[in-house]
């Protein structure tokens, strides 16, 4: 697989994230699976929210 | 005076930031130091706060722009795509070589024509927020002016813009023709009457409206400048353009289609329908053959905004909140997504091509752990919040009988799983 085979000689050479960046991404993924698993309030704003459109 | 401005203190808070980042780049010494970044996050919070101070009071400044809960919802989006990109940007721009203090002005100021079109009540205003918001993107696509794919993704995208531009405002003279107003509650009386809404000229603008925003959209078939467009600019860019232009054009035309002309909903239906489903498989079948990162993904969003489309197209309660929490799972996966791509580049090379995160797994597991579960998303597999997006706009759209365009939407998100397979097989 992509991910795990070893990287051929003259490949790129990915740059690392530093902490804040990771730091950033980790809690949008944290968010993206919270919503995936308990998305009911969010819905429920959401139609709050769409109700009020003119 | 100030209840007449209240409904845009938060399109004023970014544009303040705006302004301020401009002039602090402007009177900076050479070599010194101006923390922008900060700046533009002390805007984006100040927008925030106003937006939930705003919100439930339903205000309008000036008959124009509303800030109603619909607006601010997407206001909280955009909030969120602007702090997040601003975190990414920070970490790249300097390798980037891209000029900070030009950068997040031209962000902020492309933050407040997105608020304001959100939350436009009359066509015109949509206009300008609409240019507003698009100048700034098509500056921040060029802006690495050293790249030559970047001027030519941005001069695509001006391009193009500038015609679908036309497109809108023509659509606007049309409308003003036929009712005498821009504004969208004139217009959505005088649709629901025999006489406007039966008249050719009344559906010619409608007509022209939906191109403009389908090409704002980049619904199929006005997508042409998406793939250029996003593969030529900086990623960090590609993830603010993506998400934020989307979720503003978005909710002007939600607002457009169902207020002013949701008494001849039957007439643009169709038409939406046809764009969905074509969206949909266009996005999805050409991206799959993609082997630029980058370009994949312009394809998934052009994909995903076919799935809106279905929301619209079923116009149900349901249809109306999933288009919303779409928009919002949407915003956040693709600008953590392009922050990857971007955080992962260096000053010479972009690395998005898909070989090029060849090993990834073993040199950075944690970096690979986050995007696979990004693209689970963007590809609908559950427990991700891009799963039950799209579960939720499926089931609008079969509960109000257009179970063919569910059928649709459920086999072009497995074959999406093949484009998000390409990056690990």
């Amino acid at each position: 697989m992509m991910y795990m085979v070893e990287r051929p000689s003259g490949g790129a050479v990915l740059s690392a994230p530093g902490a804040l960046a990771t730091t950033a991404l980790a809690v949008l993924v944290l968010i993206i699976l919270y919503m995936g698993i308990l998305p009911t309030p969010l819905l429920d704003l959401a139609a709050a929210s769409v109700a009020t459109i003119y | 005076m100030f209840d007449s401005v209240v409904a845009i203190v938060p399109s004023l808070c970014v544009t303040l930031g705006g302004i301020a980042t401009m002039t602090a780049e402007a009177f900076r010494e050479p070599k010194e130091r101006v923390p922008v970044a900060g700046l533009a996050i002390v805007a984006l919070i100040a927008a925030g706060v106003a937006s939930v101070f705003l919100w439930d009071r339903n205000a309008t400044s000036f008959g124009v722009v509303s800030a109603d809960n619909f607006a601010l919802f997407i206001n909280f989006v955009l909030v969120a795509v602007g702090m997040f990109t601003v975190v990414f940007s920070s970490a790249v721009i300097e390798r980037e070589r891209i000029p900070a203090g030009e950068y997040y002005t031209l962000m902020l100021f492309g933050l407040a024509g997105m608020m304001l079109m959100a939350g436009a009540i009359d066509l015109l205003i949509i206009f300008l927020a609409l240019e507003i918001l698009s100048l700034a993107v098509y500056v921040m696509t060029g802006i690495r002016r050293d790249v030559l794919q970047s001027t030519e993704g941005a001069f695509k995208y001006f391009l193009l813009g500038a015609f679908s531009s036309a497109f809108f405002l023509y659509g606007i003279a049309f409308a003003y023709g036929v009712v005498g107003s821009t504004r969208l509650e004139p217009i959505s009386v005088a649709m629901a009457g025999q006489g406007a809404s039966q008249s050719a000229l009344a559906q010619f603008a409608l007509g022209l409206l939906l191109v403009g925003f389908a090409f704002k959209v980049s619904a199929v078939p006005f997508h042409m400048w998406t793939p250029d467009a996003y593969e030529g600019a900086p990623a960090v860019v590609t993830g603010f353009m993506s998400t934020g232009v989307k979720a503003a054009a978005f909710a002007a035309f939600v607002r457009v289609l169902m207020s002013a002309f949701g008494s001849v909903a039957t007439d643009w239906t169709p038409v939406l329908w046809l764009l969905a489903a074509l969206t949909m498989i266009v996005g999805t079948v050409v991206g799959v053959a993609q082997s630029n990162l980058k370009r994949l993904l312009a394809y998934s969003s052009i994909a995903h905004a076919g799935y809106l489309l279905i929301a619209i197209v079923a116009g149900n309660g349901i249809g109306k909140a999933a288009l919303l929490f779409y928009l919002l799972v949407y915003a956040l996966t693709n600008v953590a997504a392009f922050g990857v791509i971007a955080l992962v580049g260096s000053g010479d090379r972009s690395n998005d091509q898909l070989d090029d995160y060849a090993g990834l797994w073993s040199r950075q597991p944690v970096l690979a752990g986050l995007l696979t579960v990004l693209l689970l998303s963007l590809g609908g597999f559950p427990p991700t919040a891009g799963f039950i997006a799209k579960w939720y706009i499926f089931s609008a759209a079969i509960s109000a009988g257009y179970t063919g365009l569910a059928v649709i939407g459920v086999l072009t998100s497995v074959v999406s799983v093949f484009s998000t397979c390409a990056l690990w097989s």
